[in-house]
C-alpha cells in the first residue's frame, strides 16, 4: 500500500493504518533501532513507541514520505534510549560512533550563536549535497543508520580502512562547513 | 550530551539522502572484482545524479521566481516537524494610530447585528435602515430555492415586501455543488448592499476551484435593484468585516494536490484587480519556517463603494476559520500539535508527549494599510472569535488545552493569557484553571472582566468561571460550581447580568440561562429549557435586546410521541427580574440558523422562509 493511502487511514482514525505501517516499514524501522541499541527487545519497544507517535501526530501532520518520517522518530527514540541506558555501562561499539560525532562539533571559539533550525537544516543539507553520492551514503550509513564499518565496507565494495579514511575526512569537512556557517552546537 | 546533539542534527537531513543511504537498498553480492565495474558505473551514476540534482535545483530555484522560492522549498521539503518558527516578523515599534472615526453612522443606517466590537460591522442575513428591513431568504441554494434579497417596509402590520433581487453567481458552478450566501452589508448611506457568496468553479489553470464573490447592488430604489459591481476572489470565504467604508475579506486558499513547483500560479493565491487574476506578490505573503497546512489565509481590503482592492496580505500555512477583529487589528490563528520528547526518568524510557498550541499573528489595519505586527505561540486552541478580546493594549485569550503524555494519556483543561500586543509577548497568564478533563465551551469579555464556561461534555455539567482582569499582575477568578448543561455562548445582558445560551442535560435540550454577576461570584438565577429541539448554533441568529431583557431565536421542536412531526417556530423570551418567560411563539418555517427577527416600535418582524409581523 502506498504512503498516501496509509496516511489516509490515519486521518480516518482506522487502526488498519498501524498494521499497514508495520507491514511496510517494520523491518526498516527495527533495523535503524537495532543498529543503535543492539537489542531486539529494545528495538521492539522503540518500534511500538514510534507507531504510537505516528498515531498521535497524524493528523494534523501529513507526511508524504512516511518511511523517513517514521525513521526520524525511531532514530531519535533509539538515540535517547541509548544515551539513557549507557551512562553508566561499559564502553561498547556504538560509543565509538558517539565519539566520532564529537568531531563534527565546530570549535566554539571560531563561531557565533546558533541561529535557528532552518539555518542548521540548510547547512547540513548543503554540506551533504556537496559530497559525492557514495561518500554521502557512507556518512549517513554510519551516523544516521549506525551501521558498523565492516557492513559499510561490504555493501560498497571497499576495504574497511578505506571506509574509515572516508569517514574521517568527511567528519573534518563537516566541522569546517558548520564553522563557516557560524554554527555552534 | 553534546555528542548526541551532533547526531541529532542529522535528523534535519533531507528525505532523499536518507532514502538513498537505506541499507535495504544495497544488493549484497559485490566483490572486489565487480567493485571496479560498479565503481565505473557508480561514477557514471554519480555524474548523472549530479546533473539531475543540478538540473532539478535549477528548475526549482530559477524557474520558480526567486521571491516564491521559500514557499516552493517548504512544499518540496515534506517537512512538517514543527518548531516555534515565527509566522510574522517582529512587532516593531508600537502603533501610531490615526484618527478613529468609526461608528459615525449619523445617516439612516440602524445597526441590528450584535457585533463583537463596536463599529466593526459583521456581515449578516439581516440589516435595516430607518425605512426598510433587508433580509436574505434561502441563503443556501437548495432544492430549487434561490437566494433572494428582499426589502420590506417598516410599517407594523401593514409592512410588505417592496423589492427583491435574485442572486446569481458569475461562473457556472461545478455540477452538484452548492452556492451559499455568507451574509451581506448595508452601506452607511443605505444605498448599496454588498452580498458575499461562495461556490465551486474549476479554474483549471490556477489549480483552484473555491470562489468567493462580492456583488454590489444599488438598493436606493427598492423597486429597481441593480447590480453595480462584482468581484471574484479565489478561495473559500471564512469571514469579513466592514470598517470605515472598507470590507476586510478573509479567505482560505488551499493548495491543491496537483501543484507544480515550477509554476507559482498553481500554489500562490490570486486576486483579480479588474484585469484578470494575478498572483499575490511575494512581499505580501508571510511565510512560516515550517508547514502545518498546505494553504493560505488571505486578507484583502476592498473599498465597499467601488470594489477597489486597496491591500492584500496572505499568511502561508494557517488554519483560521474565524477572526477576531478589534478597532485596529486582525488576529490570524494557526493551531497545530507540537510534539516533543520527555524522559521518564524513573522508567528510563524516552517517549513522546504532544500538546496543542496556537500561534496568534497580529495584522494591523490602522492608517489605511495592512501591516503584519508579530506573532506569539500559546498553549491550547481557540474555539471562536469571542475567546479573544483586546483591551487597553492587551490581547486577552482563553484556550482549551490538550496534552498527551505517555503516562497519563490525553488531559484537557483551560488557560487564560494576557498578551502585550506591542511586544506580542505574554504579560500575564492563568494556566490549567479548569478541572482536568474539561474544555472551554464559551467565553465573554467585558472590559476588565471575563466569563468562561467550561464543561465535561460527556456528563453535561459545567462551571462558569469569572475572572477579574483589572490588575493583570494579580488576576483572580472564581467559579460557580457545577451546573447542569453548558453554555456555547455567553452574552453580556446588561445590569450585571450574563446570558448563557447552550445545552441542557442532553445535546437535544436547548437551554437559556441567566447569571447574576456579584463582586466575586457568578450565580445562576434562572433558566429556560426546550427538549427535543434543533436550535441555532450561529450566534447571529439570536435576537438580544438588553434594554428590554428579550431573547429571540428560531427553533425546531420535535414531538417524541409522533415520529417525523416537528414544529418550526420563532420564540421570544423575556427576563422579568426573577424568571425567563415565553412571551411569543410564532409559527414560521426555515432553518434555525437562518431565521432572523428585529423589534421595532413594539412590533416583532420575523424572517424565515417567509415573513411575519406580530405586535407585542
Amino acid at each position: 500500500m502506498d504512503d498516501k493511502k496509509i496516511v489516509e487511514l490515519y486521518f480516518e482514525r482506522s487502526e488498519a493504518a498501524i498494521n499497514h505501517t508495520e507491514e511496510k516499514y517494520g523491518k526498516y524501522l527495527r533495523c535503524i533501532s537495532y543498529g543503535i541499541l543492539g537489542s531486539h527487545e529494545d528495538a521492539e519497544e522503540c518500534l511500538n513507541d514510534t507507531l504510537h507517535a505516528a498515531w498521535s501526530s497524524i493528523p494534523p501532520k501529513s507526511p508524504e514520505n512516511l518511511g523517513t518520517y517514521l525513521g526520524r522518530i525511531i532514530r531519535n527514540l533509539s538515540l535517547n534510549r541509548y544515551a539513557a541506558q549507557n551512562t553508566k555501562k561499559r564502553r561498547n561499539d556504538n560509543d565509538v560512533i558517539f565519539e566520532e560525532a564529537a568531531e563534527f562539533i565546530p570549535d566554539p571559539a571560531s563561531s557565533f550563536s546558533l541561529a535557528d533550525e532552518l539555518v542548521l537544516r540548510d547547512a547540513v543539507n548543503s554540506f551533504l549535497y556537496s559530497l559525492p553520492e557514495v561518500t554521502r551514503n557512507i556518512f549517513l550509513r554510519r551516523y544516521w543508520y549506525f551501521s558498523n564499518i565492516s557492513e559499510i565496507a561490504r555493501d560498497y565494495g571497499m576495504s574497511a580502512a578505506n571506509v574509515k579514511v572516508t569517514l574521517h575526512r568527511t567528519r573534518k569537512k563537516f566541522k569546517k562547513h558548520l564553522e563557516k556557517e557560524g554554527i555552534i552546537i | 550530551m553534546k555528542n548526541k546533539k551532533a547526531l541529532d542534527i542529522l535528523n534535519l537531513v533531507n528525505d532523499e539522502y536518507i532514502l538513498a543511504a537505506n541499507p535495504e537498498n544495497i544488493t549484497k553480492t559485490k566483490t572486489q572484482k565487480s567493485y571496479k565495474r560498479s565503481r565505473m558505473s557508480a561514477a557514471i551514476s554519480v555524474t548523472a545524479c549530479f546533473l539531475i540534482l543540478v538540473f532539478s535545483f535549477v528548475l526549482v530555484h530559477t524557474n520558480v521566481s526567486r521571491p516564491y522560492a521559500k514557499i516552493a522549498r517548504l512544499l518540496n521539503s515534506n517537512d512538517y516537524a514543527g518548531s516555534y518558527g515565527s509566522l510574522s516578523p517582529d512587532p516593531g515599534a508600537p502603533d501610531a494610530i490615526g484618527p478613529n472615526d468609526k461608528n459615525t453612522s449619523d445617516g439612516k443606517y440602524e445597526e441590528i447585528t450584535d457585533n463583537q466590537v463596536n463599529g466593526v460591522i459583521e456581515a449578516d442575513l439581516i440589516k435595516r435602515s430607518d425605512e426598510y428591513i433587508y433580509y436574505m431568504h434561502h441563503p443556501i441554494f437548495l432544492y430549487g430555492n434561490t437566494p433572494t434579497l428582499c426589502i420590506y417596509s417598516i410599517d407594523g402590520e401593514n409592512s410588505e415586501m417592496v423589492g427583491k433581487y435574485t442572486v446569481t453567481e458569475r461562473y457556472e458552478r461545478s455540477d452538484g455543488s452548492n452556492m451559499v450566501i455568507k451574509g451581506f452589508y448595508l452601506s452607511e448611506d443605505c444605498t448599496r448592499v454588498t452580498v458575499i457568496l461562495s461556490y465551486y468553479y474549476n479554474h483549471k489553470e490556477y489549480n483552484h476551484f473555491d470562489n468567493t464573490e462580492l456583488i454590489s447592488l444599488d438598493v436606493s430604489d427598492p423597486k429597481n435593484i441593480k447590480e453595480l459591481n462584482r468581484i471574484t476572489v479565489l478561495g473559500y470565504y471564512l469571514d469579513s468585516r466592514l470598517v470605515d467604508g472598507d470590507i476586510l475579506l478573509f479567505n482560505g486558499y488551499d493548495i491543491g494536490g496537483r501543484y507544480d513547483l515550477n509554476n507559482e500560479k498553481t500554489f500562490v493565491p490570486h486576486i483579480d484587480h479588474g484585469e484578470g487574476f494575478e498572483i499575490i506578490p511575494a512581499k505580501d505573503i508571510i511565510v512560516s519556517d515550517f508547514t502545518t497546512y498546505r494553504n493560505y489565509t488571505v486578507v484583502t481590503r476592498i473599498n465597499e463603494k467601488d470594489f477597489d482592492i486597496k491591500d492584500t496580505v496572505a499568511y502561508y500555512s494557517t488554519n483560521s476559520s474565524f477572526f477576531y477583529v478589534s478597532e485596529n487589528n486582525i488576529y490570524i490563528l494557526r493551531t497545530y500539535a507540537d510534539y516533543n520528547q520527555e524522559l521518564l526518568e524513573e522508567d528510563n524510557i524516552q517517549s513522546f508527549f504532544s500538546k496543542q498550541v496556537t500561534e496568534i499573528s497580529r495584522l494591523s489595519y490602522a492608517n489605511d494599510k495592512l501591516t503584519p505586527k508579530g506573532s506569539i505561540v500559546i498553549d491550547g486552541s481557540i474555539g471562536n472569535q469571542y475567546w479573544l478580546d483586546e483591551y487597553n493594549g492587551i490581547l486577552r485569550a482563553v484556550t482549551s488545552t490538550g496534552e498527551y503524555t505517555y503516562k497519563e494519556g490525553l488531559t484537557t483543561s483551560a488557560d487564560l493569557y494576557c498578551i502585550d500586543i506591542n511586544k506580542m509577548k505574554i504579560a500575564a497568564s492563568v494556566t490549567q484553571f479548569a478541572p482536568k478533563g474539561e474544555s472551554v465551551q464559551s467565553v465573554r469579555f467585558n472590559k476588565d472582566r471575563a466569563y468562561v464556561c467550561t464543561a465535561l461534555v460527556i456528563s453535561f455539567i459545567d462551571p462558569v468561571f469569572f475572572f477579574d482582569l483589572s490588575d493583570i499582575e494579580n488576576i483572580t477568578y472564581t467559579d460557580t460550581g457545577d451546573i447542569e448543561g453548558y453554555s456555547s455562548s455567553l452574552v453580556n445582558f446588561g445590569d450585571d447580568l450574563c446570558l448563557g445560551i447552550g445545552v441542557g442535560n442532553s445535546k437535544s435540550t436547548f437551554k437559556v440561562e441567566i447569571y447574576q454577576k456579584g463582586e466575586y461570584i457568578v450565580k445562576s438565577v434562572c433558566s429556560y429549557e426546550i427538549e427535543n429541539s434543533n436550535f441555532p448554533t450561529d450566534y447571529k441568529a439570536y435576537l438580544i435586546d438588553r434594554e428590554n431583557k428579550l431573547i429571540g431565536f428560531g427553533i425546531t421542536v420535535r414531538d417524541p410521541n409522533v415520529p417525523e412531526s416537528s414544529s418550526e417556530l420563532y420564540l421570544l423570551l423575556q427576563y422579568d427580574g426573577e424568571k425567563l418567560e415565553l412571551i411569543k411563539s410564532i409559527d414560521i418555517k426555515g432553518e434555525p440558523n437562518t431565521k432572523r427577527a428585529v423589534l421595532i416600535d413594539g412590533y416583532l418582524y420575523v424572517f424565515g422562509n417567509h415573513f411575519k409581523v406580530e405586535k407585542l
